[in-house]
């Protein structure tokens, strides 16, 4: 998976338009980033990325490209 | 041929409800409007009774034709004797049942099915009664939002029945699921005999989100148990299908442990089963544990989404881990 499929997906968890997301976007500012997207996300990262990643590290990601730092070495 | 099928279905709810704040976006993801929750000194085996009761005043079978009853409980009403036991005797079953309890949660139904099968298909008992029932609420912090939303309390009576007439079974092929690792995320830690209730085990703690819950209260870890779900019914249903050969296709209905709404369409989308062959049936009831399953299917039957001769899959999934998928051809009376 490359950067713009992780967040065509992300998109998709978050209920948003296709290519809205930029890396600046502010997360708090989206409706659906709540705990249950969290959990999708977590859940789609191990199942593609194979990275366990834990809802503490998602709820301390401020920015979308935070979310991006977390998971870069696993991107193509 | 000795073969089993479902022969009838019958739920019960308590009285009182609990309304779920309808305002936050969080609750209208999960679908869940309203529980019902039982009253102080009611319990799950009062809600069993009533459930079998139901199935009794029915006329679909009496009390003295059935000759084994299935009791899939997570909230007994004492370590021992057996609530089964208790319920025989309520229910005016035969001294000559075979009574038991088994503690099972969410995947409780399809195991129970597969015992049931099991009993009549080998000659053991004519006509099982299987009784699921859960006061979940009574271990549940009322300030604990992580759970409180989710859980409603209610009990299911299910009649299976040996026939000579049918040309195949009418329940299984099931495959079973499970893993101690994901004990830690849905238990109740105290109250057992490993950790005794205390002083120390009722002290209320908050957690990091806000939610507030002591050792006596149920604990559930969302996150894990989503992702347990989303990895493991999948494959389930991937054997169940190898087992036979089959493809998805080939069935016209699934019904799934209703968990939560957002849960149901995660793994809905995964699988990519159409919304029309997909059971949805939690709004007024919330999880109510291993009756979610015969809820949905006797509801979705009684409202013709569904019916008799049609092909469906039950998937049952949760505390444990512990998970079962079998294929059964409704056939209800």
């Amino acid at each position: 998976m490359n950067k713009i499929q992780f967040l065509n997906k992300l998109e998709d968890i978050l209920m948003i338009d296709k290519n809205l997301l930029q890396e600046e976007t502010e997360l708090e500012t989206l409706d659906d980033w709540d705990s249950l997207a969290m959990m999708s996300l977590i859940s789609l990262i191990e199942d593609e990325l194979q990275e366990k990643l834990t809802i503490n590290q998602l709820m301390n990601a401020k920015k979308v490209s935070d979310l991006l730092s977390l998971i870069e070495n696993h991107l193509d | 041929m000795l073969n089993s099928y479902i022969k009838s279905i019958e739920y019960y709810f308590p009285d009182n409800k609990e309304y779920n704040e309808q305002t936050d976006r969080l609750t209208k993801k999960i679908g869940i409007n309203v529980k019902n929750i039982a009253a102080e000194d009611e319990f799950a085996s009062d809600l069993a009774y009533q459930a079998a009761n139901k199935l009794f005043v029915s006329g679909k079978c009496k009390p003295s034709e059935i000759d084994f009853l299935l009791y899939c409980t997570q909230s007994p009403d004492y370590l021992l004797p057996t609530t089964a036991c208790i319920l025989q005797e309520r229910l005016g079953l035969s001294t000559q049942c075979g009574a038991l309890d088994f503690n099972l949660g969410c995947s409780g139904y399809v195991y129970g099915l597969s015992l049931a099968k099991g009993l009549i298909e080998t000659g053991i008992a004519k006509n099982v009664l299987l009784i699921t029932s859960d006061t979940y609420s009574k271990y549940i912090n009322s300030k604990d939002r992580s759970v409180k939303p989710l859980f409603g309390d209610a009990a299911s009576a299910t009649l299976i029945a040996a026939s000579e007439n049918l040309d195949h079974s009418y329940i299984g092929p099931f495959v079973f699921g499970t893993d101690g690792r994901g004990a830690e995320h849905l238990i109740v830690q105290a109250g057992g005999l490993r950790q005794p209730h205390s002083e120390i085990t009722s002290e209320e703690i908050s957690d990091s989100y806000g939610n507030i819950r002591s050792q006596n209260n149920l604990f559930m870890n969302g996150a894990e148990i989503f992702n347990f779900a989303m990895k493991e019914v999948p494959k389930a249903i991937n054997d169940l299908l190898q087992l036979k050969n089959e493809k998805l296709e080939d069935y016209d209905y699934f019904v799934f442990h209703q968990a939560n709404q957002y849960m149901l369409d995660s793994l809905r989308r995964k699988l990519k089963i159409d919304e029309k062959k997909f059971s949805v049936q939690l709004s007024d009831c919330g999880n109510t544990v291993s009756s979610t399953i015969p809820i949905a299917l006797y509801r979705d039957w009684v409202e013709k989404r569904i019916k008799n001769g049609n092909k469906i899959m039950l998937v049952g999934f949760g505390v444990g881990y512990s998970w079962s998928a079998c294929s059964i051809t409704i056939n209800l009376q």
